[in-house]
This record gives C-alpha cells, sequence and structure tokens, in this order.
C-alpha cells in the first residue's frame, strides 16, 4: 500500500483523470448534479413547522459575547467607595459585630409585596433611596413604587417595569427625574400587584404634591468579585456602616435552585439562614434560571460559630407565618466569586446613591383618608 | 416546558377555531433582551405562525404570563399561569379563522 503524506497531492493515475474529464464535461451529468443539489436544498429546509420534528431547526441561542457583554456591563460600574475611618474600625472589631440599617426604614411588611409581577429591582432600589433620605435629610418616609411603575417606559410594553431592570435602570430613572414622591400622594399607593402588560393606573393619575427633589442618583458596584471572602465582607460592612442600603442582586440558574429558594422563604423562619449559595458552577438553564433583587439592611458576624454569621435581607414578597418582617437571613459565608457555568457571576452587590436637595412638599391634596395612608413624615419646609 | 402544554391544551379546548398547533410542533427560542434581567426572565416559543411569549415574574407563587399571538397579532390571546390554573384576560380574532 502506497502512503500518501499531508504535503503530497492525492496521485490519480492518467486513466482516472480522463474519466473524471469525460463526466464533468457531459452535460447530461451536470444537470443530474443541478437536480441533486435542488433537491437536498429543498428537502433540508425547516418548511413544516407542524411536524413532531419542528424544533430540529436551529433555535436563537444568545451568544457568548452577548452574556459576556452583560457581565461586563455590570462589572464597569463605578465602585462603590469604601470609608478608610470605618475601614480601620471595622477591622478593630476582633470578635465580630453586628449592624442594622432598619431603624432608618419605615414600612408596613405585609404591604411591601411586588405581588405578581417583576418590579422586585423599584422596591430595592426605593429602599436605598428611603434610607438614604432618612440619613440625609431626617425624614421617615415611604417612597412611592407605583410613581417608576407607571413613569418608565410609560408603563406599558415589554419593557415596562413590571418585567425586570437593574440596579442602573433605577438610579438612572431618578437621575433624570429629579424627584421622588411619596406613597401618600394620591393613588400613589401601589396598585400593581396582579397588573399583567402594564401598569394598573397612568402616571397622570398620580399626584406629586408630596415628594423629595434630587440633584443626582449614582449606582456604584461594591467591589465583591475576584476578592478574597474577607475583603468582599469588608467591603460590604463598609457601605453599610456609612449607612447605605445595599442592592443585593442574585440570580439561580434553575428550578431545583428556585425551588430550595421558594421552600425556604415560605416555609423557614426569619431566624434560619440561606446556606445554599447561588448555583455556583451551575449551567444557565434559559427557560428557569432567573435573577431577583432585594434589599440588605445589616448583618450579624457576633456569633463566635461563622455558621451564625448572616446579611439582612429585606424581601418584597410581603409576609408569611414565619416571616413577620419580610426579612431573610442569607449566610455571610458563601463563594463570592460564584458564577454559572459560562462564568457569569450570580451575585452583585450595588449601591443605589442619591443626593437629596430637599422636600418638595405642597401640603395640599394628600388625602388621610386614602388606603395605605399612615407615614409617619417628619413635616420639613417645603422649598418650593 | 409544561406551562407551554397547559397554555396550548387551553387554548385548543376553549378556541379551536383559533387552530393553534401542538405543543410539540411550536417551538423554544430564547429572548435575549431579558436574559438576567432582575426580576423577570421570558422565553418565547414558535410555531405554525404562532409567537408565544411566556414572562415569569421572580415571585414566591408559581406565576407565568403569557402572550399567544398569530400571524403578528390577527389572534392574540392574554392571560396567565398562577399554580397551574390558567386564567384567561382577553382574546382576540381577527382573522378569517
Amino acid at each position: 500500500m502506497r502512503i500518501i503524506h499531508a504535503d503530497e497531492k492525492p496521485y490519480l493515475s492518467d486513466t482516472a483523470n480522463r474519466k473524471l474529464n469525460r463526466i464533468f464535461n457531459n452535460r447530461f451529468s451536470s444537470f443530474i448534479l443541478c437536480l441533486l443539489f435542488i433537491f437536498i436544498s429543498v428537502f433540508s429546509a425547516p418548511v413544516n413547522i407542524d411536524a413532531a420534528s419542528a424544533c430540529d431547526y436551529p433555535v436563537m441561542r444568545i451568544t457568548q459575547q452577548e452574556k459576556a457583554l452583560q457581565n461586563k456591563l455590570f462589572l464597569s460600574a463605578p465602585k462603590a467607595v469604601i470609608d478608610r475611618q470605618i475601614q480601620k474600625q471595622l477591622q478593630s472589631f476582633e470578635s465580630g459585630s453586628s449592624f442594622s440599617l432598619l431603624p432608618y426604614l419605615y414600612y408596613i411588611p405585609e404591604e411591601r409585596d411586588q405581588g405578581y409581577i417583576g418590579n422586585c429591582w423599584v422596591w430595592a432600589g426605593t429602599g436605598c433611596m428611603e434610607i438614604a433620605l432618612n440619613v440625609q435629610l431626617g425624614i421617615t418616609d415611604r417612597l412611592s413604587i407605583q410613581y417608576l411603575d407607571s413613569l418608565y417606559n410609560n408603563g406599558e410594553g415589554d419593557d415596562w417595569a413590571g418585567n425586570g431592570g437593574f440596579a442602573s435602570s433605577f438610579a438612572d430613572f431618578y437621575d433624570e427625574h429629579q424627584f421622588i414622591i411619596s406613597w401618600s400622594n394620591i393613588n400613589a399607593h401601589y396598585q400593581d400587584y396582579e397588573s399583567l402588560d402594564g401598569a394598573a393606573i397612568s402616571a397622570d393619575e398620580i399626584a406629586v404634591n408630596s415628594g423629595y427633589l434630587v440633584e443626582s442618583v449614582d449606582y456604584a458596584q461594591i467591589r465583591t468579585h475576584r476578592v478574597s471572602e474577607d475583603a468582599a465582607i469588608m467591603a460590604i460592612k463598609n457601605i453599610l456602616n456609612q449607612n447605605k442600603g445595599i442592592f443585593f442582586a442574585f440570580y439561580l440558574a434553575d428550578d431545583e435552585d428556585w425551588r430550595q429558594f421558594y421552600d425556604f422563604w415560605k416555609y423557614e423562619a426569619e431566624s434560619s439562614i440561606w446556606q445554599n449559595g447561588f448555583s455556583d458552577g451551575k449551567d444557565w438553564n434559559d427557560e428557569e434560571g432567573g435573577g431577583h433583587a432585594v434589599l440588605c439592611v445589616g448583618y450579624d458576624d457576633s456569633d463566635p460559630d461563622p455558621a451564625n454569621h448572616y446579611w439582612i435581607m429585606l424581601n418584597s414578597w410581603g409576609i408569611n407565618d414565619g416571616r413577620p418582617n419580610g426579612l431573610f437571613r442569607v449566610s455571610m459565608h458563601y463563594n463570592y466569586n460564584d458564577a454559572d457555568s459560562d462564568g457569569d457571576y450570580n451575585t452583585y452587590w450595588q449601591t443605589v446613591e442619591p443626593v437629596y436637595l430637599g422636600a418638595l412638599d405642597k401640603a395640599v391634596d394628600i388625602l388621610p383618608g386614602i388606603p395605605n395612608f399612615n407615614n409617619p413624615k417628619v413635616i420639613t419646609p417645603a422649598i418650593w | 416546558m409544561d406551562v407551554l402544554k397547559t397554555i396550548v391544551q387551553y387554548i385548543k379546548e376553549n378556541h379551536p377555531e383559533a387552530g393553534l398547533p401542538e405543543a410539540d410542533g411550536i417551538c423554544y427560542k430564547v429572548d435575549s433582551d431579558s436574559r438576567r434581567k432582575l426580576g423577570y426572565s421570558r422565553s418565547v416559543y414558535s410555531g405554525g405562525g404562532w409567537d408565544i411569549s411566556i414572562g415569569r415574574p421572580v415571585t414566591p407563587e408559581k406565576v407565568y404570563n403569557v402572550k399567544a399571538e398569530y400571524d403578528n397579532g390577527d389572534i392574540v390571546w392574554v392571560g396567565r399561569v398562577i399554580n397551574g390554573k390558567v386564567e384567561e384576560k382577553s382574546y382576540e380574532n381577527n382573522s378569517c379563522r
């Protein structure tokens, strides 16, 4: 047997060459080849989508580049500023400590409920704004969720607030809008519990008599990726000790992981700690995977046993028998670099940071009789 | 996906004139716009001239928001599936079917 080397052209005898030339020079043979080509082209096309094999045609998949871009957008956000004084103070607590921003926040647990829509990001962002309002202006007030729902993308279409968003979407909205209104304004209380494809009420129908002017709203990423667990924990604590609420976003890759989380939320007490991590290393299931945003309001790592160290999260899923305050706890010790099998991180710790100018309080048209009017608001001089 | 089968069965039973194909003739597509959004994700399925969009808000109840559309809006069915139960919100048929 003769071996043909890779750099050598295949050998054909003169007789074989002559035969091939004859075949390809024959017009009839060319016609047959054309027919064969047309036959293959037509019958391999996905024309019959009702057939049982309809799903064999290539489905549209998000590309690796698109996913990488989304991850990059998160990571390219400005970094939250670490306070050096607080850092030194925290380092001096050898046996841990506890901290909570809940005293800065006024909320009614059963009304802090997004219902059947996907606007958790509005609740988490608004929580950051409420804490900042108290810290900066000394005002305790519930701020309207409905106002953003009704205004964001005109409260309708595929991208209305109930169909999801990001910390950056929230910050950009208020940075541009320049004021945020109180829950107590007429029609500003939450009405979207069961909205399906748009806000329950138009923004025109919401009174804007009571609210707060903002100079700017920024968002920033707390450095928790590509650093040690200790550094990540220290950075998060530092932001909380600056009296800033944290927009915590997490992703779970499939139904199995979500079921575990739902069961934890529904059937365990507020004192139990979510120890299951966040789908680390799992394949992302596009039909089942999803993300949720909650407000991180504090921590406790004063217990000698690290298994009892946790972050305090305020959810927007109302209350249940075991959770009268709408809170849950997340273990402080998990893999902060956890990511799905594509390398996209599954947890993000972000800040939403407004700079308030003062109260916008015309003190009219606020009816004590409207539903949910029970804000213990401190009256401050109106600036216009 | 179970919810797709539930929806297809519901529409076929309640609106047979719509001519929706069987669920196994409807194929899954990723909706890249909604991927990794916080609070909501959406899958789109296509087949037989129909587009069925199934949105999943991240809530403790198993809720799916559904819009089934034939031929760019000639027939539109909108509804919700909560814990396996179908709630029809609207149905509009402007086609010859």
